[in-house]
């Protein structure tokens, strides 16, 4: 085919379409850059100005109130509902990788609970919002809580924790497993000395990740954890202002566009630096 | 796989009941959350008028007298952004898996990655906020719209939230295909659009119908950007540039002016159950196209 | 029931009994009647092609077989001292210390040289009145690892090459004061001398103990093994001195695995 002097019209053809194909590809592919860098690039490009000291750290002020003044109740309501919903649901995220991956890799009842929790990822997340209101807020009379949002979080969490954990730990090849029990200790010994260890990058990839996927998440806390103005200290059944929602009635209400650019751009500063962070850490997991 | 083999010690059981306790706690929570979007659904359920009514033949009226609850005109504004969105969402998505998993060179690859990562990372409200001051406002400007809110204004929104899930998901499924099968057509003298096409495309089948079903999963379920962009009105909307207001939209709205245990509170729990069902049937067909994929991919 | 009575002047005392053992995995048979005996105070080394079950066997020996998932023993038997292994009431975490296991493939903890080391005191509490770092500077140096590492003990393991990896392995296990030593190829990466040094240890221990040496090197079984015993198939072809399990006498298959022809 190299030596043909003259290609025939198939050829041509062929060759063609080769040529579109490549050029489709390419198409794509730099749309699958040049997309999140434009939304990343248009919200710094108007969300740096709202962007300073006081507008971090002050409550919200104005008339409508948040036109002016800053987020700091919201960064503060965010931190202590993710820091709730970590603390529910990395242990049981954890205990559940370890059993899936240790105990019954293979066994057809992990498969059946790695299904389920693939299942719990994808309820939307608008119906953990309803349970949350009717089970956590109505049910067990948390009310509109820190509380009832950190635990609602902490469902959005459970899954994404459980599914890196479990890869983390996966990634950890089974002659280190077999070198530790050949020298007759114990499970508790290898998971907490060499397992845990080994995988630590690979897992708290896997928390960077979950935290940042929390920390944007409006729809679960909506109605289970978030008013529209609040200031002055947390309390486990008060409720809270939080970056996503705040950005919400802020649009919602038109309330202030300037002020939305910066609470947008916060949060998607944050997500940079949760990725950028998960990015180096899967890195350092791949090569320990 | 290689597991620890059994307890050896007393702490050893202790531990891995602990440990069973997290892997159930799923589990736990879906059966939960199941019950009792359903137990409340069905307290209020009296005051609605049956099946059909709900699903169709009712308009949203609340206030009405009597009041009317269907979701019809929801169930119908999910239907037009899922088809818009997703009719430019998979195939974009899945040429960018294609490019990442065939074409792309190492290096663009080690940018791609972490750039679709950012794509799927961006909270929805920020998403909501970005579509208002472009699409929204554009539709505003350019086209002169009262008002820029409608389901276009969503759809394109959205179609960009899920090209990022679409395109990983295929790419995965592309690289589970074996590079012995792509190398035996190269070695025919196949040119490799041909072999991509014919042979890596055909193979990766139901690796692709997963990333579209994820993508439409995605869609369906999605609902701060959309409630902040589809305008949030109860008619049925007639075309795209119409306003709409899907049921996640619905239930973002209403559910914070409804009393436990009213007819409107159960409507709203019976629409989100019926959401509920139907984010977890895709997932359910995702698990086995993507099994039957890696079975194929190692077969 | 310590097998460092010394027994220069008793009767033969073997250590490890192994009578007709079928080890399958999945449902494909790997070990297919091996019957073989090891003595106290003796290096047995296996010989034999990759992929015939010597690692199977060593794992049968200390119990380690049971975390290969779909690992099963289908018949025989086999003990250590008259301990049957297969016996359910059997602790394997005593047996595990007991008989020491030096896997095929060198594997660092993460954690430092001496924490490597001390792995399993740490766990099993044989300290009696030893510092940490001296019990491990100790082993180390029986291990013949010392001379290398003793300015980094508190170093990552990780950082070791192949073969101070293998070392560390060696040495981790006799920290576990193992009264028998199970060693699957020991210094398939080690230079000759390293080598040398690592039999000259072996030949020490097996003054009071029994030693199992799986080994691709028919001249290092000629070397330090008092006896020899090669597979074929998952079967003994031949067993017995160097001389007469290697020698003109033997299993033809044998011989053409030693001198290197395809069977
Ligand atoms: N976990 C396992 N599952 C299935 N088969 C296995 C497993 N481990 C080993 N085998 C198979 O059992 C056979 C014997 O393995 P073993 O490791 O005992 O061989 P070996 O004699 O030690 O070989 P080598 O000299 O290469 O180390 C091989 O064919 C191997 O493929
Ligand atoms: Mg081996």
């Amino acid at each position: 085919m190299r030596t043909a002097e003259r290609p025939s019209a198939a050829h041509r053809g062929a060759h063609l379409a080769d040529r579109l194909f490549t050029v489709m590809a390419w198409g794509c592919g730099l749309l699958g850059i040049l997309l999140p860098a434009s939304v990343v690039a248009f919200l710094l490009v108007d969300g740096t100005r709202a962007l300073s000291w006081r507008f971090l750290t002050d409550r919200p002020r104005g008339f409508p109130l948040g036109s002016a003044g800053g987020i700091g109740p919201a960064i503060q309501g965010s931190l202590a509902l993710v820091g709730i919903g970590l603390a529910v649901a990395l242990p049981l995220a954890l205990g559940g990788a370890i059993w899936l991956s240790e105990l019954r890799p293979d066994r057809r009842s992990s498969h059946l609970l790695r299904f389920l929790v693939e299942c719990l990822a994808a309820v939307p997340s608008v119906v953990y919002g309803l349970f949350g209101y009717a089970f956590f807020v109505v049910f067990l009379r948390f009310g509109i809580s820190l509380l009832a949002g950190g635990l609602v979080l902490a469902a959005v969490m459970f899954p994404i924790l459980l599914v890196s954990a479990q890869e983390a730990l996966a990634a950890v090849g089974p002659e280190v497993r077999e070198a530790a029990l050949a020298l007759g200790v114990d499970h508790t010994y290898v998971v907490k000395r060499v397992l845990l260890r080994r995988a630590w990058a690979g897992l708290l990839a896997g928390v960077v990740l979950a935290v940042g996927h929390a920390v944007g998440s409006a729809a679960p806390i909506l109605f289970t954890a978030t008013v529209y103005f609040r200031d002055g200290g947390l309390g486990l059944r008060e409720p809270v202002m939080t970056l996503p929602t705040h950005l919400y009635f802020l649009v919602a209400e038109a309330i202030s566009t300037d002020q939305a650019f910066g609470t947008a751009l916060v949060l998607v500063l944050a997500l940079l630096v949760f990725n950028a962070a998960a990015l180096a850490l899967r890195r350092i997991g791949a090569h320990p | 796989m290689h597991g620890l083999g059994p307890p050896l010690s007393s702490r050893d059981r202790l531990g891995w009941g602990l440990c069973l306790v997290g892997a159930t706690a799923g589990a736990l929570f879906l059966a939960l959350t199941a019950a009792f979007v359903t137990r409340e659904a069905a307290a209020g359920w009296h005051g609605i008028d049956g099946l059909a009514g709900f699903l169709w033949r009712d308009a949203w009226s609340p206030l009405a007298s009597p009041p009317t609850l269907g979701v019809g005109h929801a169930l119908r504004s999910t239907a037009m952004l899922a088809v818009t969105s997703l009719a430019v969402a998979i195939p974009l998505g899945i040429g960018i898996g294609i490019f990442a998993s065939e074409v792309a060179p190492a290096p663009v690859r080690a940018v791609l990655q972490p750039s679709l990562e950012l794509l799927a990372g961006i909270p929805a409200v920020v998403y909501g906020f970005f579509g208002y001051v472009t699409v929204v406002r554009g539709l505003e400007g350019g086209f002169g719209m009262v008002s820029g809110e409608c389901l276009l204004a969503a759809a394109a929104i959205l179609a960009l939230m899920v090209v990022p899930f679409i395109a990983s998901t295929s790419a995965e499924a592309l690289r589970a295909v074996p590079q012995d099968l792509r190398d035996a057509a190269l070695s025919l003298g196949a040119t490799r659009s041909h072999v991509i096409r014919r042979v890596v495309l055909r193979r990766a089948t139901p690796g692709l119908f997963a990333a579209g079903a994820l993508g439409l999963a995605r869609a369906l379920s999605e609902t701060l950007a959309v409630l902040m962009l589809c305008g949030n009105a109860v008619a049925p909307p007639g075309s795209l540039l119409d306003r709409g207001q899907p049921i996640t939209a619905l239930l973002a709205t209403e559910l914070g002016e409804s009393a436990a245990g009213t007819p409107k509170y159960a409507a709203l729990y019976g629409a989100g159950l019926l959401l509920l069902l139907v984010a977890l049937s895709i997932n359910a067909g995702i698990w086995v196209l993507r099994r039957r994929a890696l079975a194929h991919a190692h077969g | 029931m310590n097998g460092s009575t010394a027994q220069a002047l008793a009767p033969v005392e073997i250590a490890f009994e192994v009578e007709d053992l079928h080890v399958h995995y999945g449902g494909a048979p790997v070990l297919r009647g091996v019957s073989l005996a090891v003595e106290e105070s003796s290096i047995l080394a296996i010989l034999g092609p990759s992929g015939c079950g010597k690692s199977t066997l060593l794992r049968v020996l200390n119990r380690t077989l049971e975390l290969v998932p779909d690992a099963r023993t289908a018949r025989g038997r086999a003990s250590f001292r008259g301990q049957d292994l297969h016996d359910r009431t059997l602790d394997p975490r005593l047996l595990r210390k007991r008989v020491g296991l030096i896997p095929q493939r060198p594997t660092a903890f993460p954690m430092s040289i001496s924490e490597n080391v001390l792995f399993g005191v740490r766990f099993h509490g044989h300290w009696r009145g030893r510092r940490p770092l001296d019990l491990a500077a100790e082993v180390l140096a029986r291990a013949g690892l010392l001379e290398e590492v003793k300015d980094r003990l508190r170093e990552p393991a990780a950082r070791l090459s192949v073969g101070q990896l293998q070392r560390l392995c060696i040495a981790r296990a006799l920290a576990n004061e193992p009264e028998a030593l199970l060693l699957d190829e020991p210094s398939s990466a080690l230079d000759p001398v390293s080598t040398l040094r690592i039999e000259e240890t072996l030949r020490q221990l097996a003054r009071d103990m029994p030693i199992v040496l799986v080994t691709h090197h028919v001249a290092q079984a000629r070397r330090v093994a008092d006896g020899v015993a090669v597979f074929i198939d998952g079967r003994v072809a031949a067993m017995g001195t160097p001389e007469e399990a290697m020698g003109p006498g033997t299993d033809p298959r044998v011989l053409d695995f030693v001198e290197g022809r395809s069977a």
